[in-house]
């Protein structure tokens, strides 16, 4: 019935011609039977014709009324409204450029910011039923971790994966995965050939059966590939690698592909929706089975039983059972597991520290990501941000409507006089704002994706490929499309109304000259009541990028403990180039030798991870063989650093002496710590000559402390000092001997000998790859990507309000100045001085923009405290800044009233007497 | 004429489908014709209030309508009640049947039967 409705609606709209003609056979028909029956009863035809007609009255009527019937009418005058109201925009085409374009960066900004806020944070994976999806704990931490303190965990050894895994009573399924890519080389074909290197992913045989993700071709991993440990060399690749590297090969399954030196058999492409698990940078090429890890992270095994902790894992509910019951039990298991795994002797507070564990189970259906920790709280402040921008363009829109609303008091005097209904007139302005919305959220989409994709640009750090995506899905779409409406009617509701009480009795008769006047009073409030919101949403904004700005300023300025320029950092792979850890230090002689002989090169050093990285090595450590108090907190940070390391990225040496190239696998094992590490072990200030040993097995035997260097920052500018040990990277073993990263100092601008240290690279080992290459500066950047990403566009957001203000205010006084005219005219024909003339305009404007300032300096002070915490070096309460922003937008204000004042000192009184 | 009323929709649409019961496909004009001659002639009906009516209940599934010939042979759209339209016009004549009911008493209503 309702469809039936709905069909023959459209069908009407769609061919009115067709409905038109039926209701005219109709008609005749009726007509016809109508003579026929009164000539029966004895009419004469000319009679009996001339009655029918006159009860039938006009055809046209019966259409109108047929029309009126069905809802399409509805339809059908709005699109009359819609299309008149475009009409309107046309007739003031500079007028709705404006508008419509700073609707286009409201909304477009609103759509940018929410397409990236959806990608990170409410996007569920491509998997089926992602709801029931749960992980264990957040997945914010990754890498390769030896810890076990109290609190909530995120990340488990293999191990612990082994015992839940067989567990079909709280979960339906569970699956493990490394809680970190890994690069590896590949070479397609049969051995020779260019090595590439791809982004693998290790996982366990149930992944895509708990993600219940088919594969495209072949078959995806099953239980069986993950039994034994290093047994079963297969892959499944992504649909992007499978199309890039491997020419979309039809047959590619049973291909078998050189990851690493050893030959591993494609068993399935997966479909091009499915990234994975992780929303991170960059979406793994290949998911290859985690027991091959040893083979393809080419480091001891991680899976044996008192394995460390790196991996995440991700289950399937059972829908009978309570997320409370699973979380109680994974927590119960995991203690369990904890107590074995320390053995007979736990001391008490061990144990203690123990049933302080526990593993929260989160939702999972939207996968893992580090980045949505890092940009969670960023995202939704500028959210906030981009509404309030948003706000102050529907000001001004507002004024802009209301504008056009008084002038047009004439045609809707006409219009009720001519027996059009008020709401009529409140449907007609408020469509007509719908259109404007509509329009500049078109455009504001279209901006929107192309600065999403900046954005995430911004946020993968370049990545090739990434599981954020600009485009914009029905969530998107959606969004905009409910921020027009809302933006529609905030915009559109004063001007109706204000229309729909024209007064008839007075307008029609009236000049413009006394109907500006007579409306007065209430009616010019509300552009004022606008323009003071405007300055305050403004002054809010613009205090809050100016506190965020200069934290990010501090953090720039902030003391870092090393050179912030002229070095050159490059990331390579030893191993890919197939070197066995014998041949490292004959390696790292000549890659130190020939970089050092470059010209413009200062001194070249190499070490096992980059400085100002936050994923650092750690590991507890025992000075002189002495046992540590278990409480006290010894986890040190490690680096592997050659001679010269500390020489290249300028860290000053405060006692003692560096590591030298005389630091070799023969002599006595040096470290040098850091002033933190020093101070905190040793008060009395004797660290060197004493000797440390490391939990960690990869750095066995007992270091000597060498030397004493300056405190430099890791993770982030603002960070706390740890304690830190340098070892000489040609003192350790085994996979702990690799040095990742090559420093090259320079004379001058670092980037300049970025081809030269590449060619160098190139001719000590073509297979040497290099994996990235970036300045100290860049890497310096990369530790405030997060305070970037804010500060910069909130400052972006704040100058975009200001300038919408600006143009609210320049369009409400010009309304004003225009409306006065006559005034004005008078006023100067009587004398009157033009300094007067301009401040009684200006006067207006300074009193909308103190009050403005004044109410704003409340909110502004109550919102900055809301971002303290993501504040550093400045108080939120800072006289500063917003002495800075109030200087800031009344300079702006006035110089946006100050031109039309200054055009109504210029009225020529002639010409104004005689205006309407 | 002048004296004869107009008929509220709703209830237009209600004789439409009596009329239609009782006396079997009718075209417009018929229709037109019986519901004024049943009302005995107090009704006025004309194409600008039936057809929409027709229309609507044909929309809604209540009638079914066809071309064909009058009986003096001339083309016209005949208009039947369908399965469903009977159905409505049982549920709407209980409803109008309590609804008068309701209306009749209070009609008949004194005050001394409320004391």
């Amino acid at each position: 019935m309702l469809f039936g409705s709905i069909f023959s609606g459209i069908k009407s709209l769609l061919s009115p011609g067709q409905r038109n003609a039926e209701i005219e056979a109709e008609v005749r028909s009726f007509f016809e039977a109508a003579v026929e029956h009164k000539t029966q009863e004895g009419m004469v035809r000319m009679d009996a014709e001339r009655e029918a007609r006159a009860e039938i009255r006009s055809t046209e009527m019966v259409r109108q009324k047929v029309w009126a019937a069905g809802w399409e009418s509805h339809a059908e005058s709005l699109w009359g409204d819609a299309r008149f109201g475009f009409r309107q925009m046309l007739r003031s085409p500079g007028l709705s450029i404006v508008a419509t374009l700073s609707l286009a960066l409201g909304i477009g900004a609103n759509t940018a910011i929410f397409t990236v806020l959806d990608d990170l944070l409410l996007k569920q994976l491509p998997v089926h039923d992602p709801r029931m999806l749960v992980s264990f704990g957040d997945g914010s931490d990754n890498g390769i971790v030896a810890s076990s303190s109290p609190g909530a965990y995120d990340i488990f050894p293999y191990d612990f994966y082994r015992r839940i895994a067989g567990n079909q009573e709280e979960l339906e399924g569970s699956c493990a995965f490394a809680s970190f890519p890994t690069m590896v080389s590949v070479r397609t074909g049969s051995g020779a050939g260019p090595a590439t290197q791809a982004n693998i992913h290790l996982v366990s045989g149930t992944f895509f059966s708990v993600l219940e993700a088919q594969s495209l071709m072949g078959r995806v991993f099953s239980a069986d590939d993950t039994a034994t440990e290093g047994r079963n060399p297969v892959a499944v690749i992504s649909h992007r690698y499978w199309k890039e590297n491997l020419s979309a090969d039809p047959g590619v399954v049973g291909r078998s592909l050189s990851i690493n030196g050893t030959s591993f058999m494609v068993i399935g492409v997966m479909p091009a929706s499915f990234y994975g698990v992780d929303l991170n940078e960059e979406s793994p090429d290949l998911w290859l089975p985690i027991t091959m890890q040893p083979l393809v992270m080419q480091q001891g095994s991680l899976l044996k039983p008192d394995g460390l902790f790196w991996i995440h894992i991700l289950a399937r509910r059972r829908p009978d059972v309570s997320l409370a019951r699973a979380q109680s039990w994974a927590t119960i298991k995991f203690q369990r597991f904890l107590t074995q795994r320390e053995g007979t002797q736990i001391s008490p507070l061990r144990r203690q520290q123990i049933s302080g564990t526990f593993i929260p189970l989160l939702q999972g259906g939207s996968g893992l990501s580090h980045l949505r920790s890092a940009y969670r709280t960023p995202l939704l402040v500028l959210m906030i941000m981009v509404g309030v921008v948003l706000l102050i363009a529907c000001a001004n829109l507002a004024n802009l409507m209301l504008a056009k609303a008084a002038s047009r008091e004439r045609e809707f005097c006409a219009r009720i006089a001519l027996g059009s209904s008020r709401g009529r007139i409140v449907r007609q302005i408020l469509i007509e704002a719908l259109v404007l919305a509509v329009m500049g959220g078109g455009l504001g989409l279209c901006l929107a994706f192309w600065t999403t994709g900046v954005l995430i640009h911004f946020i993968d750090r370049g990545a090739a490929h990434t599981a954020l995506s600009a485009t914009p899905d029905w969530r998107v779409l959606l969004f905009t499309f409910g921020t027009c409406i809302v933006t529609a009617i905030l915009f559109g509701i004063a001007p109706a109304l204000r229309g729909s009480r024209t007064e008839v009795a007075g307008a029609l008769n009236a000049s413009a000259r006394t109907a500006g006047g007579a409306t007065g009073g209430s009616n010019r409030f509300i552009p004022k009541a606008l323009i003071v919101t405007q300055v305050t949403l403004s002054l809010v904004l613009l205090t809050a990028a100016g506190l965020l700005l200069r934290t990010l300023q501090n953090l720039r300025a902030q003391d870092i403990g090393m050179n912030r320029s002229n070095v050159l950092l490059i990331n390579t792979n030893p191993k890919f180039a197939g070197y066995k850890p014998e041949r490292l230090n004959a390696l790292y002689d000549t890659i130190l030798n020939r970089i050092d002989a470059l010209p413009g090169v200062r001194s070249a050093s190499l070490a096992g991870g980059p400085p100002l990285h936050r994923g650092t090595w750690n590991s507890p450590i025992d000075i002189d063989g002495r046992r540590t108090p278990p409480n006290e907190d010894i986890s040190t940070l490690l680096n592997r650093v050659s001679a010269g390391y500390f020489e290249t990225l300028g860290i000053p040496l405060l006692r003692g002496r560096t590591i030298q190239s005389t630091d070799n696998a023969d002599a006595e094992k040096s470290v040098v710590v850091n002033k933190t590490f020093a101070d905190r072990y040793f008060p009395n200030g004797d660290a060197v000559g004493h000797s440390i040993t490391i939990a960690d097995p990869a750095a066995s035997g007992i270091w000597h402390i060498v030397g004493i260097v300056r405190d430099s920052k890791h993770g982030s500018p603002a960070e706390k000092l740890q304690p830190f040990a340098y070892l000489a990277v040609t003192q350790l073993e085994g996979d702990a001997q690799y040095a990742y990263w090559v420093q090259v100092s320079s004379v001058g601008d670092s980037a300049k000998i970025e081809g030269e240290v590449r060619a160098a690279l190139a001719e000590i080992d073509p297979d040497l790859p290099v994996l990235k290459i970036q300045t100290i500066e860049e890497q310096l950047d990369g530790m405030v990507d997060e305070q970037r990403f804010v500060s910069q566009l909130a400052g972006f957001f704040a100058l975009l309000a200001l300038a919408l203000a600006c143009i609210g205010l320049y369009g409400v006084m010009t309304f004003n100045v225009v409306r006065r005219t006559s005034e004005l005219g008078v006023r100067m024909a009587l004398g009157a001085p033009k300094a007067v003339l301009l401040w009684s305009v200006l006067r207006e404007s300074l009193t909308l923009l103190a009050i403005g300032v004044l109410l704003g300096i409340p909110v502004s002070l109550a919102a900055s405290r809301a971002i303290q915490a993501g504040l550093f070096g400045v108080n939120s309460a800072d006289p500063l800044t917003l002495v800075a922003s109030v200087l800031m937008i009344s300079a702006c204000l006035l110089a946006g009233s100050y031109l039309p004042a200054r055009r109504a000192t210029r009225i020529d009184p002639i010409v104004a007497l005689r205006h309407d | 004429m002048g004296s004869r009323k107009d008929v509220h929709q709703g209830t237009l649409g209600l004789m439409v489908l009596k009329t239609l019961e009782a006396l079997g496909p009718l075209h417009g004009y018929g229709v037109a014709r019986r519901v004024e001659q049943i009302s005995g002639d107090v009704l006025a009906v004309n194409q600008g209030t039936l057809y929409p009516v027709l229309l609507k209940l044909e929309q809604e599934g209540a009638i079914a309508s066809e071309w064909g010939a009058s009986e003096n042979n001339r083309r016209a759209r005949f208009y039947r009640l369908t399965r469903a339209g009977r159905r409505l016009l049982e549920a709407e004549s209980e409803d109008w049947k309590k609804t008068a009911a309701i209306v009749a008493r209070f009609f008949s209503i004194k005050a001394e039967d409320l004391a």
